[in-house]
């Protein structure tokens, strides 16, 4: 295997679409032994190309690209359900290795200049809202002009929090490269078809790019502690990341009771303290990666303390499973993090 | 957060370098938080130690913090402040030295606004002419002596609005309470556990669960250290089944906590319960049966069925 032959079975007709899972890694370095530790000696295969791998599972074949060291593409024909369970049940067992999770503006953007063929939105906020509010919305417009109607939606004060994209396509051409049609989750998996692996590619990286920066904002702004001198005295470095609700939460208990409940998609363990109706500090542990964690939150705000050395995925994945269950329109306060948060095109449109 | 602590966390969120919806007059008016902690010599061999020290580059003043956990005023402490040498600080914090002015510094006193009086009374028997910021509920404000740089007086001008309780940067300290301990050590044991870690020393758990304890002198450290001693051993107290505590031996001289049990070993409908039973034992919060979600599945295109069946399997998961 080598990416001139990942090109060709690309471009070959097949009854499956091809797949691309993007997986954010921490290899540190040896992504051989990454792969053999976390799937098993016997089903990662060494490639002609140094920066790929296939793995062999049952009935997966997977070839594995690494070459960007932080975010692997894994890309297959298998099918759809059976590469998922074989890479969550990864990811669920290892403290590092994650999905990409794709916050609403993020998803929104990944053709820029080419209005989606179709868009899905998928709120589920049930277990979060009162029952006179909306709790769910789960929509599926289809056509050019679907954008456009999400956004009326999207201006009506009471309804903006359930507005949460979930999936769209689109349809990419590009002079020099060709012909893709690309649909998207918000868990960075693209399902492809077309003329152009490369431009396939393009479109994977373009979308990785946005998430990455997201991703290291947050943890340039990790809140670490740093010594002086032996007699005493530190720096402090960094500070809570705050995230404002696009409008007071109805009722803080059972937000909270939802976001501790140890349980997907959240995942958070914590402890309450100085709880009111208005206001209550969490010592926490993000499940997803073992890390201790801080959050204060009011029903208009929530402030995240992410530890210096910490994941910045903790945090994309906090805004985007936010945005599904809770509160769509949710922002940071900081202006970089709300750049990188709603991509910048977004905002200014 | 203990009330206490409002004053030294409110100080630090009006210095911070990332924006929250708190005021930061200190940050915006140009300020930089250059230390915590810090002990500042006075005289020839006498020390203070600031709870903060801000620097402005562009006029070369610095700004010493007390924020003051309760009412009194120490009035020794106050009087080795106004001491301070502003070039002793140039040396103590390392900061670059680029604009003309010579260096100063100002003694800045915080506190919760119901000591307000007190402090201010205590700073008078003093002598000592100090600004004090005055934390409220909803605003906070400057009231004794002025600031000496122009720029921040204006900014406290008038009180700045305040969204609600500052970041909680310092939690506990060698003062606070038992369950103070238990709820930054109690969930550092999760945490531990969910790496599947199989022990943990005490020293280890202290820099999980304080991640400040660096900043302190040794004594302090070992202090700190103790007390998340005594809280691993409530730990295990609380929870048998998944915490043992193993006090120092002859061979091994810190305490360790053995972990079992873990939830990771389990399924995940089964590892979700473990941590949901962990947390009642451990607390507090009550957590409420977990409602099933349905949700209908559409679609007809090819593409969108294989997006589908990923994510309907995602919300099993949920489930």
């Amino acid at each position: 295997m080598n990416r001139k032959q990942l090109e060709s079975q690309f471009r070959s007709p097949d009854t499956s679409p091809w797949k691309t899972f993007v997986l954010e890694t921490h290899a540190d370095g040896d992504d051989a032994a990454f792969l053999a530790d976390v799937f098993g000696s016997g089903a990662s295969r060494e490639t002609d190309d140094r920066s790929l791998h296939q793995l062999f599972s049952s009935d997966l074949s997977i070839t594995v690209d690494h070459l960007d060291p932080r975010f692997w593409s894994f890309h297959t024909r298998s099918s759809t359900a059976a590469t998922y369970a074989f890479l969550k049940s990864a990811v669920a067992r290892r403290r590092d290795l994650d999905f990409v999770w794709l916050p609403s503006a993020h998803l929104r953007r990944v053709q820029r200049d080419t209005p989606p063929n179709w868009i899905k939105t998928n709120f589920t906020g049930r277990r979060v809202l009162p029952a006179d509010e909306v709790q769910e919305l789960s929509v599926m417009v289809r056509g050019r002009a679907s954008q456009s109607l999400l956004d009326l939606i999207s201006r009506q004060r009471d309804h903006a929090h359930a507005i949460s994209l979930s999936q769209l396509e689109v349809a990419v051409a590009d002079p020099d490269l060709g012909y893709v049609v690309e649909a998207v989750n918000r868990t960075a998996l693209f399902v492809a078809k077309g003329e152009s692996f490369t431009l396939h590619e393009l479109v994977v990286q373009q979308v990785v790019s946005r998430y990455r920066r997201l991703v290291e904002a947050a943890e340039s702004l990790a809140l670490g502690f740093e010594p002086v001198g032996d007699e005493g005295g530190g720096r402090i470095l960094g500070g809570p990341i705050e995230l404002r609700f696009s409008r007071a939460l109805p009722d803080l208990e059972p937000f909270l009771d939802d976001l501790l409940s140890s349980r997907e998609p959240f995942r958070l363990w914590g402890m309450v303290d100085n709880a009111s109706d208005d206001y209550a500090e969490i010592e926490g542990v993000d499940l997803h990666v073992g890390q201790r964690i801080r959050i204060e939150v009011s029903r208009e705000m929530l402030r995240v303390h992410l530890r210096a050395g910490g994941c910045g995925n903790t945090i994309a994945r906090l805004v985007a499973n936010l945005q599904h269950h809770v509160d769509g329109g949710i922002r940071a306060v900081d202006d970089r993090m709300n750049w990188e948060l709603s991509v910048a095109s977004v905002v200014a449109a | 957060m203990e009330e206490r602590f409002i004053p030294i966390n409110a100080v630090i969120a009006m210095y911070s370098t990332v924006q929250t919806s708190w005021p930061r007059p200190f940050y915006d008016v140009g300020y930089r938080l250059e230390a915590l902690e810090l002990p500042v010599v006075v005289g020839d061999d006498d020390r203070v130690p600031a709870d903060l020290v801000g620097f402005r580059p562009s006029n070369n003043r610095f700004l010493l913090h007390e924020a003051k956990s309760g009412a009194n005023v120490d009035e020794d402490q106050a009087a080795r402040y106004q001491l301070a040498d502003p070039l002793w600080l140039v040396r103590a914090t390392k900061v670059n030295l680029t604009a003309d002015e010579e260096p100063t510094c100002q003694t800045v006193y915080a506190c919760l606004r119901s000591h307000e009086d007190r402090i201010l009374l205590g700073l008078h028997q003093a002598d000592c002419a100090f600004p004090l910021v005055s934390v409220g509920d909803s605003d906070v404000r400057a009231v004794g002596a002025d600031f000496n740089d122009d720029d921040l007086a204006a900014m406290f001008e008038s009180p700045i609005p305040l969204p609600g309780p500052p970041p909680g940067i310092i939690v506990v300290d060698i003062e606070s309470a038992d369950e103070d301990f238990d709820e930054i050590v109690f969930p550092t044991l999760v945490a531990e556990m969910s790496l599947r870690t199989d022990d943990v020393s005490v020293i280890v758990l202290a820099e999980r669960s304080i991640s400040y304890l660096n900043i302190y002198p040794e004594g302090v450290r070992r202090h700190l250290i103790k007390r998340v001693e005594a809280a691993a051993q409530r730990a295990a107290q609380a929870d048998e089944q998944h915490f043992e505590f193993r006090a120092a031996t002859m061979t091994r001289p810190y305490a360790i906590i053995k972990l079992s049990g873990n939830p990771e070993d389990l399924d995940p409908r089964g590892r979700t319960q473990r941590y949901q039973a962990i947390a009642s034992r451990f607390q507090t919060h009550p957590r409420p049966g977990i409602a099933a979600i349905q949700e209908a599945l559409f679609d007809d295109l090819d593409l969108e069925r294989e997006l589908s069946l990923a994510d309907e399997d995602e919300r099993e998961e949920e489930n």
